[in-house]
């Protein structure tokens, strides 16, 4: 019986004897030499790609060395803002900033997209960094002395919510220097209608909103109305009153002043408005104008003098940008005529919006800086002599509108210092992808090289 | 073999002691004498970089690599051998010569990996177990490879039986 291993072992017996030379260990060697110079090389490479890719990621994030403090001044305004890159860390991850000297709204990169956020830039050391806000919803305001921040946030509401973005529910404020938050939630069935938020004084927050009249499942119609717009005024730490204005309107403007005061537009034949304080116990006064606010006006300190942007001439084109007005407040009547009537500040054109008085008379505005191109005008501050129109330049904003900033109004008299252009991170997303990229490369390249080199 | 210098002296003496057994075993793989050579001469050129760590008992790993780098080569060049898995048939009674031929391409008309359990089960005589270790596969893919291809060599040698299913035999007239 023969068996399957006799019968295959029949198919060799004839087979010569190789012949001897062949070198085989030497050969062995150079092919493990081979193989593993091929290997090193891989490595290396995609070890070098990854140590590119780290040291990249790390001198983006850095910030340059912190710009000197001015002597005498623990603060100062930067000569120059810079636009805030996305990927910033955040306040939750590096710490408070401390006082700022301005928010800014700004694009946050996160891994699924981006969302609107608020960039805080340090008073004292030029930081850029995005503020960790609780339940954000939207309107940063800074306070004049820099150590506050008023927003609206989000929140429950008692019906169904408005077809839309979240729902907001009040306002909060966030310490600058703490993190801490207060938070006022009023009651709403389908969320508020965020109308007005200011700071009438380092210590009281000023804010309108409306009611949506419908929400989720309502009639279209209900959904797209609103009523019910009330003005409250929150003492921090204190109390939240409702301020009774005339005719219920918002108010136009009221910006941060030591005199509380606030402008609202009054139902009356022609443009009229009521200037009343609501800090101070002084009489409102009624006034009127045939010029339009082109911004909102800006009182001095001592609650007598305003300044705006708006046209020279009534009836003239209210376009932006324009010349600054100033004149002095009566106790009544129009604010075109008599000793101090409005009247325009001499080489003032191009101008934007007036932010504030500063101590010594002097007004600081946002004006055209340079025309681009592309549209993307840029705009600066400037010191100017109201009396003069002479102007200096204290700070370039870029391209960024001055809307999108919020001034501590009570520091823009600081020293200039130079501003710190803040680190510009890569996107993570991108570092990530890049990383596995070249780990999945070079795996796949020594597999690859491994079975490609033959002995 | 076995115990054998960690070194080049080691290796050679491997080499010199087994090659041709290694050949034999390679032919029967490829069908090939020249490929069987090549086959063999490029294992023992891998083996060079591990032998310090296998000259204790280098003949299982040089087995490893002929029989993986065989499947290999013919998934690379499998337009020049077509598997069909259908063999020639005979009609009429073999002479020892062509009874070889016969078996010889049946062998060959086997897929790669049937054919290399078929060798190293029934002419180096492994275990299955060893069998599966050998081409890096499972001990149930090693017995149903071998079933198929044992039931496809008996197509076209028809005198062969499988009595106890483990010794493939055949009877004489």
């Amino acid at each position: 019986m023969t068996t399957l291993h006799d019968r295959l072992a029949d198919l060799v017996d004839d087979l010569p004897t190789p012949p001897p030379g062949d070198d085989l260990w030497e050969r062995g060697r150079r092919f493990h030499r081979l193989r593993r110079g091929g290997t090193l090389a891989i490595v290396a490479t995609a070890v070098l790609a990854l140590v590119a890719i780290a040291g990249l990621t790390w001198q983006r994030s850095s910030a340059p060395s912190p710009a000197p403090t001015p002597a005498g001044s623990p603060v100062g305004l930067p000569d120059r803002f810079y636009p805030p890159s996305p990927w910033l860390p955040g306040t939750d991850d590096a710490g408070p900033l401390g006082r700022l000297i301005a928010v800014v709204q700004a694009e946050r990169g996160g891994w699924g997209g981006t969302r609107q956020g608020v960039v805080g830039i340090s008073a004292s050391t030029g930081d850029y960094r995005f503020l960790d806000l609780p339940d954000l919803a939207g309107g940063a305001v800074l306070s004049a002395d820099g150590r506050h921040v008023a927003y609206w946030v989000t929140g429950a509401v008692s019906g169904s919510a408005h077809v839309g973005s979240a729902p907001v529910v009040g306002v909060a404020v966030y310490d600058t220097s703490t993190g801490r938050v207060q938070r006022q939630a009023l009651p709403t069935e389908h969320g508020l209608v965020p109308s007005y938020l200011a700071w009438v004084d380092t210590d009281h927050v000023i804010f309108t909103a409306g009611q949506w009249m419908g929400g989720r499942g309502d009639s279209e119609m209900a959904q797209s109305m609103s009523n019910r717009y009330v003005t409250r005024v929150w003492e921090l730490g204190v109390a939240i009153r409702r301020v009774r204005l005339p005719g219920e309107a918002s108010p136009e403007s009221g910006a941060s002043n030591a005199a509380g005061l606030v402008v609202v537009p009054v139902d009356a034949p022609g443009p009229a408005y009521e200037i009343l304080s609501l800090t101070h116990p002084v009489a409102p006064r009624q006034v009127s104008t045939d010029r339009s606010f082109v911004s909102p006006p800006v009182f001095d300190r001592t609650g007598t003098t305003m300044a705006m942007v708006g046209a020279s001439n009534p009836g003239r084109s209210t376009k932006v940008p324009n010349s600054v007005m100033v004149g002095a407040i009566p106790s009544s009547g129009s604010l075109d005529t008599g000793p101090g009537a409005l009247r325009r500040v001499p080489r003032s054109g191009r101008t934007f919006a007036v932010l504030t008085w500063l101590p010594g008379g002097d007004l600081l505005v946002s004006r055209l800086f340079r025309r681009s191109f592309d549209g993307l005008d840029e705009q600066g501050l400037y010191r100017l002599d109201p009396a003069t129109g002479h102007r200096r330049l204290v700070s370039r904003l870029g391209p960024a509108f001055v809307q999108s900033y919020s001034f501590a109004l009570d520091l823009l008299d600081a020293p200039t210092v130079p501003g710190r252009r803040p680190p510009s991170p890569l996107d993570p997303r991108l570092v990530t992808g890049l990383s596995v990229t070249t780990v999945v490369g070079a795996v796949a390249g020594l597999v690859l090289w491994r079975r490609r080199v033959r002995p | 073999m076995s115990g054998l210098d960690p070194g080049r002296d080691g290796f050679e003496t491997f080499v010199a002691a087994r090659r041709q057994a290694l050949v034999r075993t390679a032919y029967l793989l490829t069908g090939s004498r020249e490929d069987a050579e090549d086959l063999v001469q490029v294992a023992l050129v891998k083996a060079v970089p591990h032998w310090h760590r296998i000259a204790e008992h280098p003949e299982a790993y040089v087995r490893r690599i002929v029989a993986r780098e065989s499947v290999s080569r013919w998934r690379r060049r499998r337009w020049r051998e077509v598997a069909t898995g259908d063999l020639p048939e005979t009609g009429t009674a073999p002479s020892a010569a062509e009874d070889r031929e016969v078996l010889r391409a049946a062998l060959l008309g086997l897929p790669p990996r049937q054919r290399a359990v078929i060798v190293l089960r029934y002419y180096e005589d492994l275990t299955e177990r060893q069998t599966a270790e050998v081409l890096g596969i499972a001990v149930g893919t090693v017995k149903s490879q071998a079933r198929d291809g044992l039931a496809a060599l008996r197509r076209v040698v028809p005198d062969v039986g499988a009595e106890d299913g483990e010794r493939l035999t055949t009877v004489e007239p």
